[in-house]
């Protein structure tokens, strides 16, 4: 059966006997939060209390970012005026920031404020509404919303530069309601056409957004049935004022960090937080995070990677420092083509990430991953010193070991058994003449290397 | 998940090698493929239909330009198009980036349907897209209309490629009770490989073990979903591989949505039975300076269609494809004040084909009459997609969309 959501969801976990701080938890905590899991940090957080763990994952210094001298003197590296050099960016910021929790929320509001480089053509400003996120990802809504009305990308992707007094587009207005704040059937007509008047006045001046209070449009609006004078900032409050919107909110939150289908009340605890916590994201994170719902069997395994958790996560777990361009390219044939989302509602994921092509692409992935064919990294990880390093020598101690690295030490016995016997039969081909099988050089070309693809051909490998 | 793409599939494998794959075929393919032979025909004829979603709202009124219209050009002082018109009669003519349509016009084998859409219009892109996928202005359905069709029209048939899917995810108007549709992106992308520098047999070992471990076991409802997703894409990347591989295009497609169709003419070359295709174009949604990003985006699905239909015709398989273009709303009558159009309500439907009765199908809606700045609808969309199910596909078009819809003459 499967399992249900447990009891007193929102309690913090607390490690029991029955329920321990092991391998599984600590690896579903940094898929989550983090990306994905790495030898370090599974040892690190291990150390930790729950609490503690989220702790030190969420409580990071946004104006302390380490990895400014690295890329000042990169300078030049990085081209922000061309869209694969910032997609590049983004990724190795999430392969090497010690912070991942930071480049994860940033990928969530990419998905949430889904703008495309198609129509934003010009780089810099999808480089600086991904900043935009960096900064302000864990904040308050209030601010990271009314900093997106205002997003020079954004004012691009939704026509809010060419919104004006008595010429109101309803681009971002509709948007803004159905996608970012209150979901479809909260709003009227009337409400996109005169919300619209509210977001106008906002231009373009190069790389910069300006407010023109000629352009804008000050006279009265009756928006949600409340007339006013409303401005970008005033309608701001107006929208997270309506009861949909803290809602809207929880369940996107949930849906994404812990189960595809949160129940009711669920969706309605969480907004409540939001709104005790004043919008603050930080505080209710820590709280989701830490809760006996995220670490239940219900939550655990529940949603399908997205491409680039699923790439990512890879890279990462191994120590590769790979190759962006390719990363970039297989995210995008997997169908998460990063800041070029399909449309304004973003990728749907969870189940519409699969199908019958990005399946044989996920496991496709997995090969080039484990036989390094192509020129996937920048600097390749040593998987044959990790094994040697972890003392793994036999077929057994070497399937566990992939094992716990890949799949969080939970592959079943039977399964566990096929593996073993795979590396055993690679020696030769003849069971009269057959060596026993030992790890070295050889026998890692030969058949070691496989382990980690066939691992990532599984169905638990694509859960996060 | 309303509609139960969870659910297992429930169509057979005879037209898979099951001998070849006793060994391995997971227990609920197995079952099926010995002990449930389909015992109703499928469809006598081999029909294909090929549908093109053209995504972001398709502004018909300068797709198809009322130019004789004073009510046009003044609700559209400058984005109403008045150069370089494609005339087709003494009121209407295409957009200037038609010319290729056109030609399929003059030669009898476009349809142009004006003025397709449903009561009370839904601006939303998603609601809206969600009503034409589903065929069902006030329900919400999880499956799509072409997924019914393949339930309760072609259940039993053997084939696992029996409609593709173009592009990286599946719209909902495939998602069917029965099996999964797969989408395809390329067929180079669609095979499983494994490491083969080892010899074929570890590597017929390595694809062994990969079937065995998304073998549907008793798991969670994710664990269930993906093994079933991953089985499905291998056998169907076995039929697929199977294909004759001397396909060659006989016209110059363009790059874009032309590359998606230059991909399912070869499906259709390689003769695997596959009834429907679909593919998407975007790019439609065009709320700022409209002119030349529309005329670019029609362009491009003009000459992509065309060049299908002259490869097609060199192989004499154009009398056995139809193709569909739809969008999922027009676009306001005046033009906004960025020179471009806000989400409006009916637009025209394209069919085109070997077989098709070329023409202008449906009225024009009045410029005159208006509902909230919007025209209105004058052919339901639902009777374009019943005459396809009846006429093209035959199929009971009453038991697909579940209520019975007027057909059409112009298949």
């Amino acid at each position: 059966m499967a399992p249900q959501p447990p009891d007193r969801p929102f309690d913090p976990f607390v490690p029991s006997d029955d329920e321990p701080w092991d391998r599984p938890r600590i690896h579903h905590l940094l898929r989550r939060a983090a990306i994905g899991p790495t030898p370090e940090q599974f040892a690190a957080l291990s150390n930790l209390s729950p609490g503690q763990a989220v702790d030190s994952l969420l409580d990071y210094d946004v104006a302390q970012d380490p990895f400014n001298d690295l890329l000042t003197r990169m300078e030049g590296f990085f081209n922000f005026n061309r869209i694969e050099d910032v997609q590049g960016w983004f990724f190795f910021r999430m392969l090497g920031s010690p912070r991942r929790a930071q480049e994860r929320m940033a990928l969530f509001w990419h998905n949430h404020f889904a703008t495309s480089a198609s129509k934003v053509d010009r780089p810099k400003l999808m480089h600086n509404q991904i900043e935009l996120f960096r900064q302000k990802g864990l904040g308050s809504f209030r601010d990271l919303l009314l900093a997106v009305a205002r997003d020079p990308a954004m004012l691009v992707w939704l026509d809010g530069q060419a919104s004006k007094k008595g010429h109101a587009n309803e681009n971002f207005s509709r948007e803004s309601m159905e996608l970012f704040t209150l979901g479809i059937g909260n709003y009227t007509e009337q409400d996109v056409q005169e919300l619209a008047r509210a977001f106008t006045g906002w231009q373009l001046q190069g790389d910069q957004a300006v407010f023109n209070p000629k352009l804008w449009d000050d006279g009265e609006k009756t928006i949600f049935n409340t007339p006013g004078k409303y401005d970008s900032q005033s309608a701001v409050d107006l929208m997270l004022a309506q009861p949909a919107a803290p809602k809207h909110l929880a369940e996107k939150l949930l849906k994404e960090f812990v189960h595809p289908e949160p129940t009711q009340d669920h969706i309605d605890y969480v907004a409540g937080q939001l709104l005790a916590n004043n919008w603050q994201i930080k505080p209710v994170m820590k709280q989701i995070f830490t809760s006996r719902l995220f670490y239940s069997e219900w939550a655990y395994r529940s949603r399908i990677k997205s491409p680039v958790e699923l790439v990512a996560g890879a890279i990462i777990g191994l120590g590769g420092k790979a190759n962006t361009d390719f990363i970039t390219q297989t995210t995008a044939r997997m169908g998460q083509k990063i800041l070029f989302p399909p449309n304004v509602k973003g990728w749907d994921g969870g189940e519409a990430w699969i199908n019958a092509n990005t399946v044989l692409v996920r496991f496709n992935f997995g090969l080039v991953l484990a036989t390094q064919q192509q020129n996937i990294y920048a600097e390749r990880p040593d998987v044959e010193a990790m094994l040697h390093g972890q003392g793994a020598t036999t077929a057994p101690q070497v399937v566990d070991f992939f094992d716990a690295m890949l799949l969080d030490g939970r592959l079943p016995d039977d399964e566990n058994a096929k593996f073993v016997q795979f590396l055993e039969n690679s020696t030769t081909t003849s069971a009269q003449t057959r060596p026993a099988f030992v790890l070295n050089h050889g026998t890692y070309y030969k058949s070691v290397r496989d382990v980690m693809q066939l691992m990532m051909a599984t169905p638990e490998y694509q859960l996060a | 998940m309303n509609c139960s793409r969870r659910e297992m599939l429930k169509v057979g494998l005879g037209g898979l090698s099951v001998v070849s794959l006793s060994g391995t075929i997971p227990a609920f393919l197995a079952k099926f493929a010995y002990a449930d032979q389909p015992s109703t025909q499928p469809v006598s004829d081999d029909n294909i239909l090929v549908v093109i979603q053209l995504s972001g709202g398709n502004d018909g009124l300068n797709c198809v330009v009322p130019y004789a219209s004073d009510a046009y050009y003044k609700a559209r002082p400058v984005i109403g198009i008045k150069d370089r018109l494609v005339k087709i009669d003494d009121t209407l003519a295409l957009n200037p980036g038609m010319a290729a349509m056109k030609d399929l016009y003059d030669a009898g084998q476009l349809a142009i349907i004006n003025g397709c859409g449903y009561p009370e219009p839904n601006r939303s892109h998603f609601r809206s897209m969600e009503i034409w996928q589903t065929a069902s202005p006030t329900g919400h359905e999880g499956c799509g209309w072409l997924g019914h069709y393949l339930d309760h029209c072609l259940r039993g048939t053997t084939n696992p490629l029996t409609a593709i899917n173009v592009g990286a995810q599946l719209p909902t108007a495939l998602v069917a009770d029965s099996a999964p549709v797969p989408s395809i992106t390329s067929l180079d992308d669609f095979a499983l490989r494994v490491d083969s520098s080892n010899g074929p047999i570890q590597a017929k070992n390595e694809q062994q073990i990969i079937r065995d471990l998304n073998t549907i076991q008793d798991a969670s409802p994710a664990m269930q979903f993906l093994a079933r997703q991953a089985t499905n894409a291998l056998v169907s990347a076995d039929e697929i591989h199977k294909m004759k591989s001397n396909y060659k295009p006989d016209a110059l497609y363009p790059p874009g949505l032309g590359m998606e169709l230059k991909l399912i003419a070869q499906i259709i070359a390689g003769n695997y039975g596959t009834k429907l295709f679909y593919c998407e174009i975007g790019g439609f949604d065009t709320h700022s300076n409209q002119v030349g990003t529309h005329e670019q985006v029609l362009t491009q699905l003009s000459t992509s269609i065309a060049a299908f239909h002259k490869d097609l015709t060199a192989k004499g398989l154009n009398n056995k494809v139809t193709v569909m273009c739809f969008s999922e709303f027009g676009r306001r009558v005046e033009q906004n004040d960025s020179n471009g159009t806000d989400h409006g309500a009916p637009g025209p439907m394209f069919v085109s084909g070997g077989m098709v009765k070329g023409g202008l199908h449906g009225q024009y809606p009045s410029l005159s009459q208006l509902e909230d700045g919007d025209l209105t609808y004058t052919t339901d969309f639902r009777r374009v997609y019943a005459t396809l199910l009846d006429k093209w596909l035959n199929a009971d078009s009453a038991t697909v969309l579940q209520n019975k819809f007027e057909n059409m003459s112009f298949v």
